[in-house]
């Protein structure tokens, strides 16, 4: 069955409507200013936008996966890849793990909450030391005592950490260096001993905030564990498989706005006596620009149906990690030397998505990481 | 007709796997020995075994279950039981 029905194409309009008008407007100014409004997440959260694919029991929509990727591929329309990000942490990137692994109890102070967009959540797994070798890289510790876990360490690079009331912590409870010594906890900011250590200023995506947090002798009930015990890099594995292939989704639609505003630029631009779209070369070089964005949407959406349906293709995902996104990457390094002198301008938002999206092969997995599991898939 | 295998079979090739995979020795993996110690390996190998597994024994595991029974003779148990299921 395809991903898209009529509804999907409703859907598609409803959103693409409310992004034009609560976000396109604001690009310049949020971008020129770094800055990601924390209301927007209410907003969001007023208008059902935040749990479209959540049971309505838990304040979700109930609705099929494919209304997450219509999300994912409006929202770029907002000319903000920083907000993409800002608002797909906060639907896909710790959420689903609030519904799968929690209790009921913490499904009502969190996952409800976070998909009304009255409470603003994080994930953090990298620290300091590292990411892609999470289980050897983590540091951060939570030792019991009593009901609580004590958890000391830092975590960084966490998308919405500065902003967020609480935070889904990916912590140490074991010595030894395997995958089953890890735990989830869920660690409300609010808690003596956290604090944002650093607003982190990046290369790109200026529009959504980025932080370096600290945890000292931080006190987290127990029952604020999420999943089971020392399984906490397993539950992130799986959970993180999803933040991918929406993510898939929503930088191939970039690419394919960096291309048509390319295109629209070619048409308009006189030299040599002829618009630039009339020149064999530039013609070529759009033509494979185009096979390479169809190519990868049709790859991303049959895998994003196939996830629709239960069954999740993990090498499939790897592979849109690193081929999909390296693909986006040098399409719009392409359409800036098509853009010429003005894709070189800050005022042009062609060279905004260049920075931003540099950060595609490093995010939520880098691709040597991803080629590595490829590798473990095919059994090399 | 496909034989429906046997413990002692599914054990030793599982045993096979570990030593190519995560070069733990042989003697090594013994039916008490656990994931959390003897069996310890790194993030990208236990994806590798995994699949390896499943085609090995043409099943589908549950990585959360797998971690679970932590013990190697509960594992062989469990990918016995999915093994018979699916030559039945």
């Amino acid at each position: 069955m395809s991903l898209f029905g009529d509804d999907h194409k409703a859907f598609r309009l409803r959103v693409r409507a409310f992004v034009e008008e609560q976000l396109l407007p604001h690009a310049d100014d949020w971008e020129s200013r770094r800055e990601f409004p924390r209301g927007l997440i209410r907003r969001f959260g007023i208008e059902g936008l935040l749990g479209l694919t959540y049971p309505e029991i838990w304040g979700g929509q109930g609705l099929d996966f494919g209304h997450n990727v219509v999300l994912a591929e409006e929202l770029p329309r907002g000319r903000m890849m920083g907000v993409t990000l800002s608002i797909l942490a906060q639907t896909n990137f710790f959420p689903r793990l609030l519904e799968t692994l929690g209790t009921e109890e913490q499904k009502r102070n969190f996952l409800i909450p976070s998909l009304r967009g009255e409470k603003v959540g994080a994930f953090a797994a990298t620290e300091p030391s590292g990411g892609s070798d999470t289980v050897r890289a983590v540091k951060c510790t939570a030792v019991e005592d009593g009901d609580f876990w004590v958890l000391n360490g830092e975590k960084k690079y966490i998308t919405n950490g500065p902003i967020a009331d609480f935070v889904i912590v990916l912590a140490r409870t074991r010595p030894n260096p395997s995958p089953t010594s890890l735990t989830l906890l869920i660690v409300p900011t609010d808690l003596p001993g956290f604090r944002v250590k650093e607003t982190l200023r990046k290369l790109g995506l200026h529009t959504s905030p980025t932080g370096w947090l600290a945890f000292d002798d931080v006190r987290v009930p127990k029952k604020f564990t999420l999943g089971k015990p020392h399984l906490g890099y397993f539950h992130f594995a799986r959970n993180i498989l999803e933040e991918r292939l929406v993510g898939g989704a929503a930088a191939v639609s970039m690419a394919s706005l960096v291309l048509e505003d390319t295109i629209r630029h070619l048409r308009q631009r006189i030299a040599f006596e002829r618009p630039l779209s009339k020149l064999q070369v530039v013609r070529h070089r759009i033509s494979e620009m185009a096979a390479e964005v169809e190519v990868s949407r049709r790859f991303v959406y049959s895998v994003c149906e196939s996830f629709r349906d239960n069954y999740v293709e993990e090498k499939e995902i790897c592979m849109i990690k690193f081929h999909v996104f390296e693909m986006v990457q040098r399409v719009v390094e392409r359409c800036i030397q098509l853009h010429g002198g003005s894709g070189f301008m800050e005022e042009n938002w062609v060279s905004r998505v260049y920075r931003d999206v540099r950060v595609l092969t490093i995010g939520g997995g880098t691709s040597e990481l991803m080629k590595d599991l490829v590798a473990a898939y095919l059994r090399l | 007709m496909s034989t429906e295998p046997t413990r002692c079979d599914i054990r030793s090739r599982l045993i096979v796997l570990i030593n190519e995979i995560a070069g733990i020795p042989a003697d090594k993996v013994i039916d008490t020995a656990t994931i959390d110690a003897e069996l310890t390996m790194e993030s990208v190998a236990f994806v590798e075994l995994q699949v390896a597994i499943e085609d090995e024994f043409n099943i589908r595991t549950d990585t959360i279950r797998i971690v679970e029974l932590n013990q190697f003779g509960a594992i062989v148990d469990y990918v016995l039981e999915l093994a018979v299921e699916a030559v039945a």
